[in-house]
């Protein structure tokens, strides 16, 4: 994969937010977390480019990540399949915010998108590498850096390369 | 060796859609103090981990079954004291329309 043509995408941070949702809710979770976030922001092609992980192989890590905690508990070999994902609107409307069923956000995933929308002048757009970078900051146990550990992505690297393609931007941890 | 009774039977009926029939009898069989043993582990992130994909495996399991119980002709008000909450909350819930 390569990051030449990366051309960021400025989203309503919502779309993002729901889409983290219904990668919680196809897994079975009850609140959305970063990991979800991660998930949600692999949607974008130059996003997948950027951490060189497609969003099939994160999926695969996270259930591997599952298989190996519930082998702890010597409970191993189980096979629930993952439940089927709700299209998300890519700009949502009030009606889709305000449904009932939406699964509210753990804190740190909450902190991710707020961190991330305030450089920006308009408080609900946000570009995918500017949450990106917000994840890249966070820290084992956290599932979101749990998850990019087991993808082997490497923090560093990928800070390069957010910086190498947003050189203007306002990303957290830029020099 | 002597084969519990509950394996027995779940070589044979198997959960609808959800469990392996190999896994089936892995559950059944399950020593507790095995168990018990297992939970204690000294790693607490893995531990952790473990907790919350019980959970996850909790939701698939629920769901999975609420949308057979639909299949069958189950109401809501039925799911919803199988669950133990209210119609309206099985039904905002598991609702598949609601997407």
């Amino acid at each position: 994969m390569t990051t030449e043509h990366f051309a960021p995408e400025t989203l309503h941070v919502w779309a993002i937010s729901l889409r983290a949702g219904e990668e919680a809710r196809r897994r079975g979770d009850r609140r959305t977390s970063t990991e979800h976030v991660v998930l949600a922001l692999m949607e974008d092609p130059s996003i997948e480019a950027v951490l060189g992980v497609s969003l099939q192989q994160a999926r695969q890590a996270l259930a591997a990540l599952d298989n190996e905690a519930l082998g702890s508990l010597g409970m191993s070999g189980i096979d629930v399949p993952s439940l089927p994902m709700r299209t998300v609107p890519k700009r949502p409307k009030l009606r889709d915010i305000a449904k009932k069923d939406r699964l509210r956000m753990t804190p740190a995933a909450k902190k991710v998108l707020v961190e991330s929308v305030k450089p920006n002048h308009q408080k609900l757009q946000v570009t995918t590498p500017q949450v990106l970078a917000q994840i890249l900051t966070l820290q084992p146990p956290d599932p979101a850096a749990v998850l990019l550990g087991a993808l082997g992505v490497k923090t560093l690297e990928v800070r390069r390369r957010l910086d190498a393609v947003t050189p203007d931007s306002t990303l957290p941890g830029s020099e | 060796m002597r084969v519990p009774v509950l394996a027995r039977l779940a070589r044979h009926r198997c959960q609808f859609r959800l469990t392996q029939r190999g896994c089936q009898s892995k559950l059944t069989r399950m020593n507790i103090e095995e168990f018990s043993a297992n939970v204690s582990s000294d790693d607490p992130a893995l531990g952790i981990r473990a907790a919350l994909a019980l959970h996850r495996l909790a939701e698939r399991v629920e769901t999975s079954h609420v949308a057979f119980a639909r299949e069958k002709g189950w109401s809501w008000q039925q799911v919803g004291d199988a669950l133990g909450v209210t119609r309206q909350s099985a039904h905002t819930k598991h609702n598949k329309e609601s997407s």
